[in-house]
């Protein structure tokens, strides 16, 4: 059973649907020319940086804290005042939330780490690296946890090491037992 | 010719903006480039959840690709800037590492590597190069990303030795001469 159970229950319901309709559901002014649009810069980026593979998971976690946060992160993510610039809106503040993930120095799509995690993996360690950046609890997953699960999934380059002591470790006690 | 930026002028531009930069820009300085090149207001609202996120150290390449992609004769060819661009451009200056924004921004060679990655984020083409010349240098120069590839391979090797150790430290002891 996942430690996630609220996270796990949101992010399936979000299915595979195309970013910029969770776009459209989690702020429902935002028209669908601009949500086009988004997407579009958004695979820019994800290209850009190799994570393609990012795409999906990334909006739907960026969704999902955005509107699982309360009012934390959103208080964070609104850097200038109004009279600088015009208040972002729910989607724009996700918009922004994935491609600042999409540009993530992490493994690259094919690379030894995401191509053996699951996507649903892959989605908590993300929503982990957002919950530890912006130092906001979302739903069930706390900043202790957030941080626990983020090292756990070795995205960052920082942490292979230690998975290759850990995949080390396994191999040993799967083939010599524990002699 | 839309969307190709003229690689000889676009290199005068960005060394002449460097060299005129003196002085740290803030925000403000930001948003007034931006308002040249006909941001509209999806765009600023883009900037302002994304300047926040931006290590101040480093506004001086927002604000500097902001004026070089707002030039008047640039755009001519390359057409309005796409509607995120100024989120683009944050996420390629975010990648950068620590370094040293105000000495590296007169690096020739700095300058041409800011000015391919902006213009591959911002999906525009040069003009008078070659595709395959330019598809070549891009994927050479994209240090940040050909660091991670080298990381990646790299990794594969170390697990393989690190189980190769364990091998060798479970290989019975033999005599010499045996």
């Amino acid at each position: 059973m996942s430690d996630f159970e609220d996270i796990d229950k949101l992010l399936g319901s979000m299915g595979k649907r195309h970013p910029r309709t969770l776009l459209c559901e989690l702020e429902p002014d935002f028209d669908s020319e601009a949500a086009a649009k988004v997407e579009e810069g958004l695979r820019a980026v994800a290209e850009q940086w190799k994570h393609v593979s990012l795409l999906f998971p990334a909006v739907r976690v960026a969704v999902l804290a955005e509107s699982m946060s309360g009012s934390g992160l959103s208080a964070q993510l609104r850097a200038l005042p109004t009279d600088v610039a015009p208040q972002p809106g729910p989607a724009m503040r996700a918009a922004a939330l994935a491609m600042r993930i999409l540009a993530l120095p992490i493994d690259i799509d094919g690379g030894p780490i995401l191509s053996t995690l699951g996507v649903r993996q892959v989605e908590h360690a993300l929503l982990a690296w957002i919950v530890t950046t912006y130092k906001t609890p979302v739903g069930s997953m706390s900043r202790k946890l957030a941080k626990y699960t983020w090292e756990e999934s070795c995205l960052a380059p920082e942490f292979w090491q230690g998975r290759i002591d850990r995949e080390a470790y396994d191999y040993e006690q799967k083939k010599y037992g524990s002699s | 010719m839309s969307g190709m930026i003229p690689m000889t002028y676009a290199m005068q531009i960005i060394g002449q903006c460097a060299e005129e930069m003196v002085a740290r820009p803030d925000t403000e300085d930001i948003l007034t480039v931006m308002a040249r090149g006909g941001s509209g207001e999806r765009e600023f609202s883009w900037v302002s959840v994304a300047l926040g996120q931006l290590d101040d150290k480093k506004l001086p390449l927002l604000y500097l690709l902001e004026a070089v992609f707002t030039d008047d004769d640039l755009l001519d060819s390359t057409g309005p800037l796409p509607e995120d661009g100024v989120m683009r451009l944050i996420q390629i200056i975010a990648r950068f590492g620590n370094i040293d924004v105000m000495t590296s921004i007169r690096d020739r060679a700095f300058q041409e590597e800011l000015l391919r990655l902006s213009a591959r984020a911002l999906g525009y083409g040069f003009v008078g190069e070659r595709e395959a010349t330019t598809r070549f240098l891009l994927t050479t120069i994209d240090s940040a990303t050909a660091a991670l590839e080298q990381k990646s391979a790299n990794y594969t090797t170390r697990l393989n030795s690190a189980k190769a150790a364990v091998d060798n430290k479970h290989r019975p002891s033999r005599p010499y001469g045996e």
